[in-house]
């Protein structure tokens, strides 16, 4: 360490180079017969009242329309009047389209979780959702859990400077942004480590970041960092910035080239018994 | 002479009878039709949300997505979904660059006033897929769920009501938007994307132990990216009010989950998520998170929901 970092600003350049059918006009049908029919039957009291003769037909047609009226309510969802209710056509349609975006949804949350997800679920949602979920930003699995309290959770950060050291100060991300526009750096940083884990991904975004900066250092030889300050302990003490993940990125011959080097923090120590020779063979932890 | 009923025949009837009612159920939560004026409200509150989040790209667009910037779009299109799509892979220069990155402010700009919605909401949602994909590891849950509200903005009538369509429309005379089924679809996803990222988020929180013994709070308030490191000391004075603010939100998300869908506590339910999920965010260090949230439960909080409908 002990290089003059200099926060890396925006300003500076890196390098100069169905509607609802018939709304209002279908009104349900259903719901405007037995309208139709309800209107009938109260003429057709009205009737009974003037016409003793008619007053049996018209309780039989009473009657029925009332049966018309609960059979329609029961097949038809109550509503507010049928005005804005898309077409029975429509609404399955729709109903199709919403029920399959909700498996969706579904398997992208069993398939997007941070314990992985098993091959069925990869297989189904990778094949059928994932070709249109994903370009609309939809393929979620909101695994949002704010914090573990662990190492997980801990801070990430940029630092890229020139290999050989000199006078040009290197660049500290996020260095002292805030709010959001922190959150992103901070993002980038800790996807550049995690990829050490995924073989498709490994060392992609540190060679991609490590050459994004040559313009910017002025050299072709670069160190990427990504530094880690992990969450304090209750009533411990505040804990420093260490590094995670160093990684050489230089172009050779037009090459791009990334040599990583493993903290020494990350290698297994060598554990030798207490009473054995200086060079005799090493054993086995315990 | 009537036939007794089998028992076969009463299954049926009796199968029938289950399955008329749960039609209906998903046809009365599907297609009442409802007003498009809670929508118009989510419009306004995602627009300014896709603003702040818009803002914090620009002062690095050409850093990151520049045409020597650190992540240049081959590397991203290795990197990413085979499926992932992005118009600013398209933007070869710094000025075209900034030319897209600004029409994608225009368009929120106009979604946040109401101007041409139809159009300019479905154009925010995939503008806003778009600058996602060219770097989707600098996204974060805020832009998630950006996303899913635009997508149900671009399927609702969301510029009926407290907008420029509206006010000329009103000009020229014409009647006003009437109640309408697509606005309610666009609630109905909402409210279940409300319940669907709440339980994925208790699923995620509770497979760590910092949510059983109590103590995530003061992880949250102690994580250097925190908003709420003033609060330390006196969480470090008192445990059991760590442990209350940690169980706290937990229970908070589970009666958010479950509340949302009871006509009886709806609006309650999401009337307090109003202001539980911006303070939930903020704890958490994503305070346009917690907006966000807060907007999925808006329509119920308004009374948009089904209690609502059955007055």
């Amino acid at each position: 360490m002990g290089e003059p970092w200099r926060s890396f600003t925006a300003t500076r350049k890196l390098s100069p180079g169905s509607g609802p059918v018939n709304a209002g006009r279908r009104r349900g049908g259903r719901q405007d017969r037995g309208k139709a029919a309800k209107t009938a039957a109260v003429e057709s009291a009205g009737k009974s009242d003037h016409t003793s003769g008619e007053q049996a037909s018209g309780d039989r047609f009473h009657e029925r329309n009332t049966l018309n009226r609960t059979l329609s309510a029961r097949s038809s969802p109550p509503a507010e009047g049928g005005r804005g209710r898309p077409s029975d056509v429509s609404r399955a349609v729709a109903s199709m389209a919403i029920a399959i975006y909700l498996v969706g949804l579904g398997l992208s949350m069993a398939a997007n979780t941070g314990s992985g997800s098993s091959a069925l679920i990869r297989t189904i949602k990778g094949r059928l959702f994932a070709p249109w979920l994903v370009p609309a930003w939809l393929d979620l699995g909101f695994d949002y859990r704010l914090t573990y309290g662990t190492a997980e959770d801990a801070a990430h950060g940029l630092q890229v400077a020139r290999f050989t050291g000199g006078s040009t100060p290197g660049l500290a991300l996020p260095g002292d942004r805030e709010g959001e526009r922190a959150a992103r750096w901070r993002r980038l940083a800790r996807t550049v480590l995690a990829d050490r884990d995924d073989a498709d991904r490994d060392g992609l975004l540190a060679a991609a970041v490590g050459q994004g900066a040559f313009d910017d250092l002025g050299v072709e030889d670069v160190v990427v960092r990504v530094m880690t300050t992990p969450l304090p302990e209750r009533g411990g003490p505040v804990p420093v910035p260490t590094q995670a993940l160093v990684a050489r990125v230089r172009r050779v011959a037009g090459d791009l080239q990334l040599l990583r080097s493993e903290p020494r923090g990350e290698l297994a120590p060598v554990v030798r018994p207490a009473d054995a020779a200086s060079d005799g063979p090493v054993e086995p932890p315990r | 002479m009537t036939p007794r009923p089998t028992p076969d025949t009463a299954g049926r009837f009796g199968d029938a009878d289950l399955i008329g009612t749960l039609v209906a159920a998903w046809d009365r939560f599907w297609f009442t039709p409802a007003s498009g004026r809670p929508l118009a409200a989510v419009r306004i509150g995602a627009a300014a949300i896709g603003l702040a989040l818009w803002w914090s790209y620009a002062a690095d667009l050409q850093a990151w997505f520049g045409p020597a910037g650190l992540l240049p779009v081959d590397t991203v299109r290795q990197w990413r979904s085979p499926f992932g799509w992005s118009l600013f892979d398209h933007a070869s220069s710094a000025p075209l660059l900034a030319t897209l990155f600004a029409a994608l402010g225009m368009v929120f700009v106009l979604l946040l006033v109401g101007l041409g919605t139809p159009v300019v909401a479905p154009l925010a949602a995939l503008s806003w897929a778009s600058l996602l994909h060219r770097g989707p590891m600098l996204a974060g849950p805020a832009d998630d769920c950006l996303s899913i509200i635009l997508w149900c903005l671009a399927i609702g009538p969301a510029g009926g009501h407290l907008s420029v369509d509206r006010w000329l429309r009103d000009r020229t005379g014409r009647p006003a938007p009437p109640r309408g089924a697509r606005a309610r679809v666009a609630q109905g996803l909402l409210q279940v994307h409300a319940s669907a990222i709440t339980i994925g988020a208790i699923a995620a929180q509770l497979k760590g132990d910092a949510w059983w013994d109590g103590l995530a709070a003061w992880y949250l308030a102690a994580a250097p990216q925190g908003l709420v490191g003033g609060l330390l000391p006196l969480l470090d004075e008192s445990e059991y009010l760590t442990n209350l603010i940690t169980h706290g939100i937990t229970a908070f998300e589970v009666l958010f989950a479950a509340g949302l869908w009871f006509s009886s506590t709806q609006r309650l339910v999401a009337r307090v998520g109003l202001v539980g999920w911006p303070l939930v965010g903020l704890f958490a260090g994503m305070p346009l998170w917690g907006i966000a949230m807060a907007l999925f439960g808006l329509p119920l909080a308004v009374g948009g929901g089904t209690a609502s409908r059955r007055r």
